[in-house]
């Protein structure tokens, strides 16, 4: 065969030594993109609460306020002054950790600081959000995979479908059927879940057994679905073919070939549904009165507490661009191929 | 001689119930090249596959047998069947990319395999693996990963993997599609080292037989799931005995042919002028000019990368180039399409590579022909209906395809159709990008025929884009050859391709595998 | 049986059609078939079912059936044009941002990013908390919430085909910018808004009917399926079926929803984790 004179090895192109960006750099970048989110996301909270045309003091007094307690109450509150004005008054106050007064605290005729009244509370939902965490991710994954390597079976059909129901139910239906259930029929778990001023949830763990029910229903719904899917693509492609033809044992190929492949796609699944839980965590605490943080906020709003609605939103908001920040980073570490500068 | 891999009757159903391999026996001894060559849909990746006893999922192993050196792979229990697999008869898959796990080092790919079937092999194993396929023998090269490596190197490393365990014989399926003609003559030396220095078998599947031609001692032809013809390579392509064999022996262009030498020399209807263009910041085109005569067919040929396409582009007006001009009958185009002039636009028309792509799945055949007719020409509808069907005649499709989707034709005729649509402008200047790089050998041959009837028809001049020397061969006039945006190299295409003066054409014509003459 | 409507004929698909069918049914002529009005009492509150009241009385008095029959039209509507809102918005800069080459994409793409980064049902509180609890704040709320959503994916199907031959095609041509998406990108982008587009209602309903069961949407007396969960939970003891009758109703109309968009999707081959999750 033609060939001999091609003992040239210099014009084949060697890849170059790959170039990879320091993951300190990019973990700092997206920090600071982060920070940058959180400020224009706090500048659309303050618009987005005070666009009303009455204003927060007169929703605190009530109708029947004369115009000089009105006027009081708003230089109280600080309204007399220029909205611009206001906005970095209370960013700078929000970055020194003064959350400012609750308008509550002014109709009770006291000055409350908003941070104390949040800080149990805010803690509460932590540990109900993490011990949810804690349980959706490692369970999402098994029937995730479970489902996926029995694809077109009664355990992938039953999976499928109890998931795709699931998922389309509200928060508040699944914690109401949950409380039918378990309170009205069989009398097992308690209906709300109350935790007395100074204690923490976990000295009474069953109160917390309606709330994680409810969310991870929810949660863990989205995430098998998407976990089964992505281990479906990944069994279907090209290099596990390419195991199974190089002799590799079955549960090699589904764990190391397929589910590794498929998790960078499941990160951001869970991200996602970590981000949804925030949300569907003001409504499970509203439905079982837990003195969480999402209670806190539906109250706020029902008695239009601008200041206190403002600073729970933006802790809310920081969380929630923080989880996106670490899913974004555990992505970039799972998969190689995102840290090489492009070719 | 006994053969080191054998099947015997071998028939694998597709999930509808229609046979993917018919009733297949073939046998390969030790140390031998067997080629299987056949177009696409002729089976022979499921027959590649069901070598080692593996079907795709949904399919299976109805009848017959296989067996590797002595080990039985049909049969088998999925347990029993693996272990052999990787082992006793490997396979090196058609794209590598895809082949390798993207989260894995290329060290850890190779090491897998390497410890699931007797091991022992450890990290000295894996690195003598990739230096036996003359990939850099050190931990650094095997802690990359696939991506990082290029097209070249990451099949080298599917081939290292299929050897590290000194199996008795290899299926390759398709290893070289994909590769530019110069890695894949070193792919080639591989494997033909392979033979002779270690005694492996080796089953090369292809759909190009000029690359079979030149490396497999028996070549097996395979046409809709049956080897029609067997035998000698040389035997085969020479005095082929099957009609479909006859066939597709005849519709591989051949590399020199004797072409009629133009006496006159015509005007330029496009002339480039020190064109360049880049990507961004990176330059692709450096400095080329060139000319098309009318009525004449330029040809401009070149690897990936060479920037032959985005020259095509340029022309076109889909990319705006960097330096130059670009003039059609004398006058300046625009750098985008959409600023040039409606004129222009009729008499400058491109088809692009791929038929699968280039047609509006959501459209029906007579209103994609009928698109440029009615924007560019002003025609009505029922003239425009007119055009279509005297365009679809002229294009050899049955009028009955104008009511169809795209989704409903094959490569051939989409190809065709694409043809017709840049046709229903009435253009002068037809530029064609790679046309038939995506289409078998025999439908290839057909368009290619297509074209120069046109040509001679209507008069057209052609700026004919590829990277294949032998079509090139057998329509271009003049040839001009690219390397990495520079021009390397012009002339005549018989001058450029009998007697090339400039060292990297000299390297392209001997990369090229040929045919061996009748 | 069309083409188009295939998906019908499948298992889930058709199980979806025939409970939304159902589902809407209620909700749009349940009013003219009530019984009684929704806002009048008609016994004392939390009764168990009887011949006046088939599936009793709510913590007001008043019959739970009527209630139930008048409750699903505000959710339906609210969540069906918010939908619409955001789909007309999303399409827009989807198209917009997938075909530019130049700034309008990453400046779009920013500003859809700044709404992504609150959760939604924070951002509809902030908006209530700002504006009311309207029905106009709702539907504005949650079309600006779906709108980057609905733009994102429309922008990745539009990337996608817009590198394609034909598109390319049509700009050797010379066609105008508008002719190209609306031609040669819109009809291609069709399956990807069919799969997406039972996503976005399921979220919807399930948005409006949170706010409202937080009673920060609509208001009492009104009679909405979201609400009646909420004001009758304290009787849940006496008549579990007021709040079970709604909750009911609004589980077999997310469910139907998901359903029949579930299986459009499949029909489309589109996969799941190219339309993304529930958010």
């Amino acid at each position: 065969m033609q060939g001999a004179a091609l003992a040239m090895t210099t014009s084949v192109a060697v890849a170059a030594a790959p170039h990879r960006t320091s993951f300190a750099r990019l973990a700092l970048r997206r920090i600071l993109g982060g920070l940058l989110t959180l400020l224009v996301v706090s500048a659309l909270v303050f618009v987005g609460t005070e666009l009303l045309p009455g204003d927060a003091a007169s929703a605190v007094l009530g109708r029947t306020a004369q115009p000089e307690q009105l006027a009081e109450m708003r230089e109280l509150m600080g309204l007399d002054r220029p909205a611009v004005e206001r906005y970095f008054d209370w960013l700078g106050s929000v970055l020194v950790g003064d959350l400012g007064n609750s308008a509550a605290g002014y109709a009770a005729g006291a000055e409350e600081a908003i941070w104390d009244d949040i800080r149990s509370p805010l803690w509460n939902t932590v540990i109900l959000a993490a011990i949810v965490v804690a349980l959706m991710i490692p369970l999402s994954l098994l029937l995730g995979v479970v489902a996926a390597t029995g694809v077109g079976r009664l355990r992938d059909h039953a999976i499928s479908l109890g998931s795709l129901a699931v998922v389309s139910l509200p928060e508040f239906i699944i914690g109401s059927l949950l409380i039918v259930v378990f309170f009205s029929w069989l009398d097992m778990l308690p209906p709300v879940s109350l935790v007395p001023p100074g204690t923490s949830p976990l000295e009474r763990p069953e109160i917390l057994v309606l709330p994680t029910l409810t969310l991870l229903g929810a949660t863990l719904a989205g995430s098998t679905r998407m976990v089964r899917a992505g281990m479906l693509e990944s069994l279907r492609s090209d290099y596990v073919q390419m195991a199974r033809l190089n002799g590799l044992p079955e549960r090699m190929v589904v764990l190391r070939y397929g589910l590794r492949n498929a998790l960078a796609p499941a990160v951001q699944v869970f991200a996602q549904n970590i981000q949804y839980l925030i949300g569907g965590i003001i409504v499970v605490e509203y439905l079982f009165n837990y003195p969480g943080i999402g209670k806190e906020l539906v109250d706020a709003v029902a008695i239009r507490d601008v200041r206190a609605v403002q600073s729970i939103a933006i802790v809310i908001a920081a969380v929630y661009i923080a989880v996106n920040i670490v899913a974004d980073l555990v992505v970039v570490a799972l998969v190689p191929r995102l840290r090489s500068g492009r070719a | 001689m006994s053969a080191v891999l054998h099947a015997e009757g071998l028939t694998v159903e597709l999930p509808g119930g229609r046979a993917a391999v018919d009733d297949v026996s073939i046998a390969v001894g030790p140390g031998e090249i067997l080629g299987l060559v056949g177009e696409s849909g002729s089976g022979k990746t499921t027959l590649a596959l069901a070598l080692l006893g593996y079907t795709r999922p949904g399919c299976r192993i109805v009848a017959g047998s296989v067996e590797a050196a002595g080990m039985r792979l049909t049969g088998l229990d999925e347990a029993e069947a693996r272990s052999h697999r990787g082992r006793v008869v490997s396979y090196v898959p058609q794209d590598p990319a895809s082949a390798l796990n993207p989260s894995l080092r290329v060290g850890d790919s190779v090491g897998d395999v390497a410890r699931e079937h007797g091991g022992g092999a450890g990290r000295g194993g894996v690195l003598q693996a990739l230096g036996r396929v003359h990939l850099p023998a050190d931990a650094a090269f095997a802690r990359r990963y696939p991506h990082e490596l290029s097209g070249g190197q990451q099949q080298r490393v599917t081939i290292a993997t299929a050897l590290v365990c000194e199996p008795a014989v290899v299926v390759m399926d398709e290893p070289t599609t994909g590769l530019d003609v110069v890695t894949q003559a070193r792919i080639l030396e591989e494997v033909e080292r392979l033979r002779s220095e270690r005694g492996i078998a080796v089953v090369y599947v292809s759909h190009d037989l000029s690359v079979v031609a030149s490396i497999a001692d028996r070549v097996a032809v395979m046409y809709e799931g049956r080897i029609v013809e067997e035998g000698d390579v040389t035997q085969v392509i020479t005095r082929p005995r099957h009609e479909y064999t006859q066939r597709l022996v005849a519709s591989i262009p051949r590399l020199v042919e004797r072409r009629p030498e133009r006496t006159e020399a015509g005007t330029a209807i496009l002339s480039v002028d020190d064109l360049g263009a880049a990507h961004g910041r990176v330059p692709v085109v450096d400095d080329v000019s060139f000319e098309v005569e009318r009525g004449a067919c330029l040809a401009i040929v070149g690897e990936s990368g060479s920037g032959k396409t985005t020259i095509a582009r340029c022309v076109a007006g889909l990319h705006s180039p960097s330096a130059g001009a670009i003039l059609l009958a004398g006058e300046q185009l625009a750098p985008r399409a959409r600023s040039r002039t409606r004129h222009q636009r009729r008499q400058l028309q491109i088809v692009f590579q791929n038929p699968y792509d280039s047609l509006n799945p959501r459209r029906r055949i007579r209103d994609e022909i009928a698109r440029p007719a009615r924007l560019l020409r002003g025609l009505s509808a029922a003239d425009a209906e007119a055009e279509v069907a005297r365009l679809l005649e002229r294009v050899r499709l049955p009028s009955r395809l104008a009511d169809r989707f795209p989704g409903e034709l094959s490569g051939g005729e989409r190809q065709r159709v694409a043809i017709a649509r840049a046709l229903a402008a009435g253009p002068e200047l037809l530029v064609c990008d790679e046309i038939t790089s995506a289409l078998d050998v025999s439908v290839q041959a057909a368009v290619l025929e297509l074209l120069q009837e046109l040509r001679a028809e209507l008069g057209l001049s052609l700026l004919f884009i590829s990277h294949d020397l032998a079509v090139v061969g057998t329509v271009a006039d003049d040839v001009l050859v690219l390397e990495s945006g520079r021009v390397r190299e012009r002339g005549s295409t018989t001058q450029v391709l009998s007697s090339p003066q400039d060292d990297y054409t000299r390297r392209l014509l001997e990369a090229a595998p040929s045919l061996p003459a009748p | 049986m069309p083409e188009a409507l295939r998906f019908a004929r499948s298992g889930t698909g058709a199980v979806g059609v025939a409970v939304l069918v159902f589902v809407l049914l209620v909700a749009l002529f349940g009013p003219f078939v009530a019984p009684h009005s929704p806002a009048r009492p008609i016994g004392i509150p939390y009764e168990g079912p009887s011949a006046e009241a088939l599936l009793g009385t709510d913590f007001l008095g008043r019959d739970v059936l009527s209630r139930v029959l008048w409750g699903g039209r505000s959710v339906i509507a609210l969540a069906g044009l918010s939908v619409l809102l955001a789909y007309a918005g999303g399409l827009a800069v989807g198209l917009a941002a997938g075909y530019s080459r130049g700034l309008l994409d990453p400046i779009l793409m920013r500003s859809a990013d700044v709404l992504l980064s609150l959760p939604a049902l924070l951002f509809l509180l902030v908006l209530v908390t700002g504006l009311g609890s309207s029905r106009t704040v709702l539907v504005v709320g949650v079309a600006l919430i779906q709108m980057p959503l609905v733009a994102r994916i429309i922008r990745s199907a539009t990337q996608t085909q817009s590198v394609r031959g034909f598109v390319e095609a049509a700009a050797a041509r010379g066609e105008r910018t508008s002719a190209i998406l609306g031609r040669e990108l819109l009809p291609n982008i069709v399956p990807t808004i069919a799969a997406d587009v039972g996503l976005r209602l399921t979220y919807a309903i399930i948005l409006v009917a949170s706010v409202n069961f937080l009673g920060l949407g609509l208001q009492p007396p009104d009679a909405d399926w979201g609400l009646m969960v909420s004001e009758n939970r304290s009787g849940l003891n006496l008549n579990p079926l007021a709040v079970l009758a709604p909750v009911t109703m609004i589980a077999l109309l997310t469910i139907a929803v998901n359903m029949v968009g579930d299986a459009v999707a499949r029909q489309q081959g589109v996969s799941a984790i190219e339309v993304g999750a529930r958010t």
